[in-house]
């Protein structure tokens, strides 16, 4: 089944957390994958964020690895570039025809690859932890204007029925011997138009049933208040106070130039 | 014809089907009844092969399905969606119904397009935009993109929810015509009544298992089946049991035995 959210509901201190807190944390950590390339350092950021997510978001290692699991095509593509086309630095290991594969490229692959992983998983971290309204207030509360905050929890909500209805379709196609796999590029472009028209179709109803739904809760009028409020307590505090560190110390780390190798 | 063994079959969500063993005869109607999420609709994808078995194996005219494409199976087996709006993609009704035979590369398109049309009554409309068609004419435009492919086995899920009871009535007329035609009819249902007006033998589904299939009369005299599956007779069979007559679908021949009885 495909679910609506990333969301897993847990009692743990990350989900306690005020999302606010978690957004920035969730950007701190972003960049600080871009600071380093020593497989060494990315590495030790990887599993921190594994073991962070079980220690203190009551996330199972193996939840969090079956997430990340749909990415790998994407990761091992970029190890693989890195592999080939790195840098012309370094100790040529193996050749085969005129494909060098060096040492240097090896290290970096190794590290690219635990970048990507780190990036997604920062942002899961946010999304598995927080329940999208909260995400979308806290958005809000952050001066995002509330049109551009439904407009996000509009889309997030909509991408898996989207997606479940996308499923339905090509069913139903397939049951009348489509068959999406046979033919050159040309023709299989030509086999989506039964899959795309009745999902565009879909689409565009589920588009004005909402907007009928919106607008019938007075959409629009100024001075919204909200059923649910976030509080910034002690303890987002010291979660942000905690974040902040982390970042100067890694912001100071990389000045330094450690944990930086040069190619 | 359909041959079904030991099939297992489990989704990511844990829900399972077990052991499912049963086979159709060229020429049976058969009604697969059972509560919501009983695992009707799953089983059936399975027949039709959009999804594959864990375990098991299903015979198709004596030939393992499992190396079958779905395009292949659909030669055999049609399976009528219960959302016709998941599949109407094209500009006439027509063209529409067109597209099943022209993915099985069919000879002679055009004369079976007409025929089918104008078996489910839809000729009238052949040059309209589907999407103008009524809730009960896309219903039969449903079934006719289906049978033109000319399947020896018909699946039909749900095929009168949402119809009123002239559309409902229509679409059991031309049921009732491919019967005499000698196709094979599986039919899902929460109406007993549609049930046992189509079929003379049932499947009863419970938690993703088989808990009996045989005659419709034998099922539905059995107190215990309808206790465990809250099974509700069509109105005239629960009182020709009050009566004592057994299960009768008939009022003529309910009127017969209770004339018979009174002399
Ligand atoms: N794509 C899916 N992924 C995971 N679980 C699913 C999926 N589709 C259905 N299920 C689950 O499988 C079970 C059986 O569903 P199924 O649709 O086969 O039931 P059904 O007997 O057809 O019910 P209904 O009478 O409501 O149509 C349900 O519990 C449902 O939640
Ligand atoms: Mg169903």
């Amino acid at each position: 089944m495909i679910r609506y959210t990333m969301f897993l509901r847990r009692r743990s201190i990350l989900h306690s957390i005020d999302p606010r807190s978690k957004i920035i944390l969730s950007l701190f950590l972003f960049t600080v994958c871009i600071f380093f390339n020593d497989p060494i350092y990315i590495g030790i950021i990887f599993f921190f964020l594994i073991i962070s997510l079980k220690i203190f978001g009551k996330i199972e290692i193996k939840k969090t690895l079956s997430f990340l699991k749909p990415m790998l095509p994407f990761v091992v593509m970029i190890m693989l570039l890195w592999i080939l086309l790195g840098s012309e630095k370094g100790n040529v290991i193996y050749q085969i025809w005129k494909l060098k594969i060096k040492d240097v490229n090896i290290e970096m692959a190794i590290a690219m690859g635990f970048r990507v992983l780190a990036m997604i998983l920062s942002t899961f971290l946010l999304l598995m932890t927080t329940e999208q309204r909260d995400l979308v207030l806290a958005l809000v509360k952050m001066k995002l204007p509330y049109e551009y905050g439904l407009t996000i929890a509009i889309a997030l909500r909509y991408v898996p029925t989207l997606a479940s209805l996308a499923v339905s379709i090509t069913d139903a196609q397939k049951a009348r011997g489509l068959e999406l796999e046979k033919g050159n590029i040309l023709e299989k472009i030509k086999k989506y138009v039964p899959i795309l028209v009745p999902l565009i179709v879909k689409s565009i109803q589920l588009a004005q049933e909402l907007a009928i739904a919106i607008e019938t809760r007075a959409f629009g009028k100024p001075n919204r208040t909200f059923y649910r409020d976030l509080k910034f307590k002690f303890k987002d505090l010291v979660f942000l106070s905690a974040a902040v560190i982390f970042f100067v110390i890694c912001l100071y780390l990389r000045i330094k130039r450690y944990g930086v190798l040069d190619i | 014809m359909l041959k079904v063994e030991d099939l297992c079959y489990e989704y990511e969500s844990g829900f399972k089907l077990k052991n499912i063993n049963f086979e159709v005869k060229g020429g049976e109607s058969i009604g697969i009844i059972g509560e919501n999420g009983s695992g009707k609709t799953t089983l059936v994808k399975n027949l039709i092969g959009l999804l594959r078995p864990k375990s098991g194996k299903i015979l198709l005219n004596g030939e393992d399905t499992s190396k079958m494409s779905v395009a292949e199976i659909a030669r055999t087996i049609g399976f009528v969606f219960q959302n016709p709006d998941n599949q109407i993609f094209a500009s006439t009704v027509k063209e529409e119904v067109s597209f099943g035979p022209q993915n099985l590369k069919m000879d002679n398109i055009e004369e079976i397009v007409e025929d089918v049309l104008k078996k489910t009554d839809l000729f009238k409309y052949k040059d309209s935009h589907p999407f103008k068609l009524s809730g009960g004419e896309k219903q039969r435009l449903a079934l006719a993109s289906i049978l033109v492919m000319n399947p020896k086995i018909l699946i039909l899920d749900e095929p009168t929810s949402g119809l009123d009871l002239r559309n409902a009535r229509k679409l059991i007329g031309i049921v009732k015509n491919l019967q005499r035609e000698g196709r094979t009819l599986i039919l899902i249902s929460h109406d007993m009544k549609l049930v046992s007006d189509l079929c003379e033998r049932i499947i009863l589904m419970k938690s993703g298992e088989i808990i009996a299939d045989g005659g419709i009369k034998e099922i539905f005299n059995d107190s215990n089946l309808l206790e465990k599956t809250r099974l509700d007779l069509p109105e005239i069979a629960k009182l020709s049991k009050i009566l004592e007559f057994g299960i009768v679908f008939d009022p003529e021949e309910l009127y017969r035995k209770w004339r018979a009885s009174n002399d």
